[in-house]
């Protein structure tokens, strides 16, 4: 017995001797290679008792092809409680919402497979595709998409890779990065709010940062008091209330319950204000579409990566080949609406009214002058083809008819009665 | 391969004319006029009224039947022949080489008034009633590793030659040889008698699996095919009955009449009286025989109930056929038809706008 445990502690020695080697192989040579990144983790927290290997493990050749990333995964096998807040939160869901499939682009970089694909499984952990993801070029997929959606398998987007001074991810700067720019200034009309200007000024305990509203405590659930989904869809029954009270309870901090229901009730009131105009827009370009007055046509433009010939309008909309009411729409849906009532939830008067409101009305004129100048300036298509007979004329109506009722715009009822309308108007003779 | 072989023989041989026997008879009161001797290939035509036929007796003729006039057009053998619907102009295909086919488009006074070359082997030549010359070719390319088999719609419009790619099929090598010199045979074209929609079959050649043939029906104002069925391999005829609504298919599997617009879903319509079908020689009206002038005879179905026969090396011209309904083969039934393949109208409302312009 007493050899056997000599045998066993001799093994554990040499095992602990071979991993030690390798992790001061490590600092030896990244010393020279990566002195950054060196510095970082010995002056980090993990340096007491993490070593090289801990997170990248001890295939090196795997660590330099790209295959043995430090995922959230391996992050939470000691930050449990994170890591689960974090997958459960809409943070959790970045590439859920944010990825598709590479494998059939000639742009394809193999190693995005891992990012929707545990090692060895053709098993996607989504099948929600974006569509304006898939048009891009690899490089634009990595620095234009993925460092921000990356965010659900790696904690490094916020925390980066070494370091463990929590002020870096406590800044509101840090969630700047991504959290900014002309779909969603949160940073910007947070900044010029004045729970930003409070901050700035007088420190945190006199104007909230992002992290005290949207990570209370430190939680990692950023989906804590938000009733919208990334698309801007207000939850609905339990849920929302749920959320609203988790905001509620934290405006109390500083403001009553009254002015905090009625601060949050009026964002809701322009949100589904904001939406109206949202849907009197697309009315007038599906019936712009349905009259084949697009320029260019769905037919004539690119296949939609996710739907092919088809008039895409909603959430995988692309901003690229498309005529150019629809790019004034992209617009009103993806930045003027995100401005009104990001604006309007944060707090930010200026964003909810000029960046955001006067914007999406003003873009809303564009789209009815443009509406008009196509209606009337452009030749119908029959007419362009040199078909100027009632019988090409009619047809066209019936096309109109047909695309309205197959979307659902008429009913069964009205499309009858629209056509037996147009076949009255036909020569008998 | 050998049923593939003896199904197009013995199938297919009722297109032939290799002509002997004598007329048994024809439509009672109205016998059967001789026109002229042709050769062996049976090839002729006329205008819809008759007034002017052409047809190929070792070089190409044409005839007017009522002065008995005959001109020499061509010293060089046709291998197809299409009138205008107005009468007024002839358009004669001539092979050139195997994947190569010229069009020249004569006045009634034997002028070549226009002329074309299309890439293809010939299937199918055909006037619409609206005035549209058409030709569908096919044009096959054998490879090591497999061949490539297209199908293509040709419309020529005075100076211009406008393509319509049909089918595009990948062939194993194996198939691709052993199909390559029965593709006469085996791709049949037929156009409805308005000449605006059309029946093709597409070979189909999948990994794994069987070849087939997939039938399918287009108008060829737009780009969609339409399957109507799915079928071995194996020779078949196509021909359209005189509404433009219901083909029927000739098969080892016997006649099949599809109606392309089943107004109660069914795509098998039963046969009606006033439908004249000429299979095998024989001419019925429904399910009356009318005439059997022998498996090599052909027919073509003229204006005013008239039709030329050719029959053991002679050509005839007959009467005392209904006419069809003119209202389908004009503009406004030419507009309806196209509305009813894009679903613009349903097929109820197709009929009952095509009896409201007879009315």
């Amino acid at each position: 017995m007493s050899r056997f445990f000599r045998l066993l502690c001799l093994i554990g020695l040499a095992l602990s001797v071979t991993s030690m080697v390798i992790a001061e192989d490590c600092v030896e040579c990244h010393k020279k290679e990566t002195p950054a990144a060196v510095t970082q983790w010995q002056e980090s927290a993990h340096a007491a008792k993490l070593d090289c290997t801990s997170c990248h493990g001890t295939d090196h050749e795997a660590i330099i092809n790209g295959d043995a990333a430090v995922d959230a995964k391996v992050c939470g096998r000691c930050h449990e409680k994170a890591f689960h807040e974090h997958v459960a939160s809409k943070h959790g869901m970045g590439l859920h919402a944010g990825w598709g499939c590479t494998r059939n682009l000639d742009t394809r970089d193999p190693r995005e497979c891992a990012f929707c694909h545990e090692e060895g499984s053709t098993k996607p952990k989504t099948t929600v595709q974006c569509a304006r993801f898939l048009t891009q070029t690899a490089e634009m997929r990595s620095l234009g998409c993925n460092r921000c959606h990356q965010v659900e398998n790696s904690c490094a987007s916020c925390h980066t890779n070494h370091i463990t001074d929590l002020a870096s991810v406590r800044a509101p700067e840090s969630c700047a990065t991504c959290h900014m720019g002309p779909d969603h200034p949160q940073w910007e009309m947070w900044q010029t709010s004045r729970h930003g200007v409070l901050a700035e000024a007088l420190g945190e305990e006199a104007g909230p940062t992002c992290q005290r509203c949207h990570m209370p405590n430190g939680s990692h659930d950023i989906s804590f008091g938000i009733t919208m989904s990334p698309a801007m869809t207000q939850s609905s029954g339990k849920d929302f209330e749920v959320r609203r009270q988790e905001m509620i309870g934290i405006c109390l901090e500083c403001h009553s319950k009254s002015f905090s229901e009625r601060e949050l009730n009026s964002a809701d009131a322009i949100l589904a204000q904001s939406k109206e105009l949202i849907m009197e827009a697309e009315a007038i370009v599906r019936d712009l579409a349905d009259r084949d007055l697009l320029a260019p046509s769905v037919q004539e433009r690119p296949e939609h990566p996710l739907r092919g010939r088809e008039l895409v309008l909603d959430g995988q909309m692309l901003y690229e080949d498309i005529s150019h009411i629809e790019r004034l729409f992209f617009k009103m849906k993806k930045y003027d609406l995100a401005k009104t009532v990001k604006g309007a939830f944060h707090q930010n008067p200026a964003y909810t009214h000029w960046y955001g409101n006067a914007e999406l009305k003003m873009t809303l004129v564009d789209i009815k002058a443009e509406a008009a100048r196509l209606s009337h300036t452009l030749q119908r298509p029959h007419e362009q083809r040199g078909e100027g007979d009632v019988y090409h004329s009619q047809e066209e109506e019936l096309q109109i008819l047909k695309r309205k009722h197959d979307r659902g715009a008429i009913s069964d009822e009205e499309y009858r009665e629209g056509k037996q309308s147009l076949f009255e108007t036909l020569p008998k003779d | 391969m050998k049923r593939l072989l003896f199904s197009t023989l013995i199938i297919l041989t009722f297109a032939a004319a290799c002509a002997t026997g004598t007329p048994p008879g024809s439509i009672p009161d109205h016998p059967l006029r001789p026109l002229a001797d042709i050769d062996d290939s049976g090839l002729f035509s006329a205008n819809q009224n008759g007034t002017k036929v052409t047809f190929t007796n070792d070089s190409l003729y044409l005839l007017d039947p009522d002065s008995g006039d005959k001109k020499k057009l061509s010293s060089a053998k046709p291998i197809a022949l299409a009138w205008s619907p107005d009468g007024l102009s002839l358009a004669a295909a001539f092979e050139r080489a195997d994947f190569e086919t010229e069009l020249l488009v004569y006045s009634t006074g034997g002028m070549v008034m226009n002329e074309a070359v299309i890439p293809v082997a010939l299937s199918q030549l055909y006037w619409s009633s609206r005035g549209d010359l058409l030709a569908v070719g096919f044009v096959l390319k054998v490879y090591s590793f497999g061949g490539n088999l297209r199908q293509l719609l040709y419309r020529i419009d005075d100076d211009t030659l406008v393509e319509t790619l049909l089918t595009d099929s990948t062939l194993r090598p194996p198939l691709a040889e052993q199909v390559k010199p029965l593709l006469h045979k085996l791709l049949p074209v037929s156009f409805s008698p308005q000449g605006d929609e059309l029946v093709f079959l597409r070979l189909h050649d999948p990994p794994e699996f069987s070849p087939y043939f997939q039938l399918l029906y287009q108008n060829w104002q737009f780009e969609k095919p339409r399957e109507l069925l799915k079928t071995p391999l194996q020779a078949m005829s196509l021909n359209w009955e005189p509404s433009g609504n219901i083909v029927n298919v000739l098969s080892e599997e016997g006649l099949q009449t599809l109606n392309l617009w089943p107004s109660e879903g069914k795509a098998v319509v039963p046969l009606t009286a006033e439908n004249y079908r000429f299979i095998d020689g024989r001419l019925y009206r429904g399910l009356e025989l009318l005439a059997d002038w022998g498996k090599k005879s052909q027919i073509q179905k003229l204006a005013d109930g008239k039709f030329l026969l050719s029959v053991n090396r002679a050509l005839y011209l007959g009467g005392g056929l209904k006419s069809h309904s003119a209202s389908t083969y004009n503009e406004a039934g030419w507009n309806l038809r196209r509305w009813r393949y894009e679903e613009l109208v349903t097929p109820s409302e197709y009929q009952k706008l095509l009896e409201e312009i007879d009315q």
